[in-house]
């Protein structure tokens, strides 16, 4: 149950008396506190300031409603609806890829965004005036990331900038300056865990499609949403002649491992492997670190390529050190063949 | 009644016109009200000057210049959703206005410790201000340091929390954070110009030690040096009795019910979770109602005395 705000109580002193307020003041001290306060510093005054911006500099975002969306640009979400509550605001969301189509339906890679960017976490990316064509600075929420069909996007305001573009998409790959991110969150109160208040309901419908598809899939049930998660790709170069203890000369050889980071949970490294027997494409775990949540989640990861018209999905699985998980078989793809790959985690939270 | 559409319509022709100005206007003198002015007011109250200034603020820096308005009104579904949208950012402004200050007293506390104490010196003249040059009296280089600010906050790294003693910005932090005491500043202050091969800048320094300690700025701090400190009296009864209020009327009613119930089981989480039922809101509830009290306490007894002074007020019958 939700008080009312301030200005309703402002009207309430200042109007006719409203039976729901009235019931609800006898029952909640924090309100009756804030009556008494508003009671004392009665009459409201009209307050007046000098030196507001002019009429024609308030920014006026142009929606317009393409038939399709694309990666960098920026879109209000449609409201969500339930049968249980009223529909909730819209988000703007950047859309991080272009979109693709799974079980006859349309998805995009979606993240939300705010304008709070002094709530930035390290997980925030922040983008300035110059990055998008509205100038507007955000903060672009990494940890809301998920999957959206595409008739949750309402309507498109924006798009990044060339600057724009790059400074996500090396964010994407894990290559982003770290002064583009926001200090980290110290301690699980940390309120900026959570995404700002107005657009939590919103966030929590976005997602909640690409689960039930999952669940129809009979991979999963009772999915609550899915968070996605873009793999970075490490590469790591190792002195082999000192690894295999060889007297010669050192000789380098490259390592190509992919990690990601999972909000209060955690992070996963592992390799990709190709058994050519079977044409299995396999992941392999090979580190797993836990953090506040835990990682018991249920995750699936995607991989996407060019030699595929549509990504790959994994079976579910839990992850543990060592374990193989299967990516597909008999797609002919080898581990140079990725171009992408996504962790997706079901939001128990 | 106004509908969203009349608020919409008002914005596309004139931005803030008459009808949302009002809308405004009254937001801030509602909401503010339930922030200690003590705290949060240039003046020290709520009066029409505060307000005004708030408003007047709050427009130009979120409204406007973030296009937060914009975005409220094409977001929001009815008035009711602007309204909560507007109230929220307006508490968000107030509080981070507010701790853009400990910023500001960070840097007004190296640049008073490097002036004053002989182990720094300058190496250029005062006038540059921020950009003044300082380093290690006893190092004779006095070329400007080589060092990038990522290398610079490995050095800042080097010296770890607990070592520093760092008094940490957050839910149970003291107000004002000063994150470190004085003489681990100087320890900190030494042990960067000693390693930054160079001297430095004031700016850099606190930009450092902004990163370093998380010390997040919305923008650019301007100093005003003949602002007073706002420190209340701890000793005033009437000061601690308006930070109480504030913080019960910022709470919602179920949090102010589970904070109760956390007094009536004499500050034990896991009891009152038995008496309520719900562990995860009451821990939230509390917490928060703490991060209130800390943000307007300057030290442990006065945020004992808020503490005493919420539990009272919520035990309490109102009308």
């Amino acid at each position: 149950m939700r008080c009312p705000l301030p200005i309703d109580w402002l009207e309430y002193l200042d109007g006719p008396l409203s039976e729901t307020l009235c019931s609800h003041l006898q029952e909640c001290r924090p309100c009756q506190l804030l009556v008494e306060e508003l009671r004392r510093a009665s009459p409201t005054q009209q307050l007046s300031v000098s030196g507001l911006p002019d009429a024609e500099s308030w920014p006026r975002w142009h929606e317009t409603k393409p038939l399709s969306s694309a990666f960098g640009e920026i879109w209000w979400s449609a409201e969500f609806r339930s049968p249980h509550s009223d529909p909730t605001g819209r988000v703007p969301l950047l859309i991080l890829s272009n979109p693709w189509c799974e079980k006859q339906r349309s998805w995009v890679e979606v993240v939300p965004l705010a304008t709070d960017v002094e709530n930035a976490t390290s997980l925030d990316l922040v983008l300035y005036r110059d990055d998008t064509d509205i100038r507007v600075p955000w903060r672009v929420l990494f940890r809301n990331q998920t999957i959206a069909e595409t008739n949750e996007l309402d309507t498109r305001i924006g798009e990044l900038t060339a600057t724009g573009r790059a400074i996500v998409q090396s964010a994407l790959d894990g290559r982003a300056s770290e002064e583009r991110f926001g200090p980290p969150i110290n301690e699980p109160e940390d309120s900026r865990i959570q995404p700002p208040q107005w657009m939590q309901k919103s966030i929590e419908f976005l997602g909640r499609g690409y689960a039930s598809m999952l669940e129809e899939d009979g991979t999963a049930q009772l999915l609550p949403r899915v968070v996605s998660l873009t793999m970075r790709r490490i590469v790591e170069l190792a002195d082999v002649a000192q690894n295999r203890r060889f007297a010669a000369a050192s000789t380098e050889e490259e390592f190509r491992s992919w990690e990601v980071e999972i909000p209060d949970r955690g992070r996963l490294r592992g390799r990709i492997e190709h058994r050519f027997r079977t044409d299995e494409l396999l992941f392999v775990i090979e580190e797993v670190a836990k953090e506040l949540l835990g990682l018991s989640a249920l995750m699936w990861i995607a991989v996407w390529s060019d030699r595929l018209s549509a990504p790959v999905t994994s079976p579910p699985f839990r992850p543990e050190m060592g374990e193989h998980v299967l990516l597909g078989d008999g797609y002919g793809i080898v581990p140079g063949d990725i171009s992408h790959l996504e962790l997706r985690v079901s939001d128990e939270s | 009644m106004r509908t969203l559409e009349d608020y919409r319509a008002e914005y596309q022709r004139v931005g803030v016109g008459p009808l949302l100005y009002e809308l405004l206007g009254r937001i801030v003198w509602s909401t503010a009200r339930t922030y200690p002015p003590s705290e949060y007011s240039a003046y020290g109250t709520w009066n029409r000057p505060a307000c005004e200034d708030v408003l007047h603020d709050w427009i130009s820096e979120r409204l406007w210049r973030r296009a937060d308005l914009q975005a409220m009104l094409s977001s929001a579904r009815n008035v009711g959703q602007l309204r909560a949208a507007l109230t929220t950012s307006l508490g968000q402004y107030l509080v981070n206005k507010r701790r853009r200050s400990i910023a500001s007293n960070l840097y007004k506390r190296v640049r008073s410790m490097l002036r004053d104490d002989p182990t720094f010196r300058a190496v250029t003249p005062a006038s540059l201000g921020p950009g003044q040059e300082w380093t290690l009296t006893e190092r004779a280089a006095t070329d400007p340091s080589p060092l990038a600010k990522r290398d610079l906050l490995r050095v800042a790294s080097e010296l770890g929390d607990d070592s520093l003693e760092v008094i940490r910005y957050g839910p149970f932090s003291q107000k004002l954070s000063p994150i470190l005491r004085d003489p681990k500043l100087r320890e900190f202050l030494v042990y960067l110009l000693g390693r930054a091969e160079g001297s430095l800048s004031l700016s850099a320094i606190v930009d450092v030690m902004r990163c370093r300690f998380s010390l997040s700025t919305e923008e650019q701090i301007e100093l005003d040096e003949t602002v007073p400190a706002a420190d209340p009296d701890p000793g005033d009864d009437a000061v601690v009795d308006a930070i109480a209020r504030s913080v019960v009327s910022r709470l919602e009613i179920d949090e102010s019910r589970l904070l109760a119930a956390y007094f009536a089981a004499q500050g034990s989480l896991g009891e009152a979770a038995k008496a309520c039922g719900t562990p995860l809101q009451l821990r939230k509830a509390v917490y928060r109602a703490f991060e209130m009290i800390c943000e307007c306490a300057d030290t442990v007894e006065e945020a004992g005395a808020i503490m005493r002074a919420t539990e009272s007020l919520l035990h309490e019958r109102g009308e």
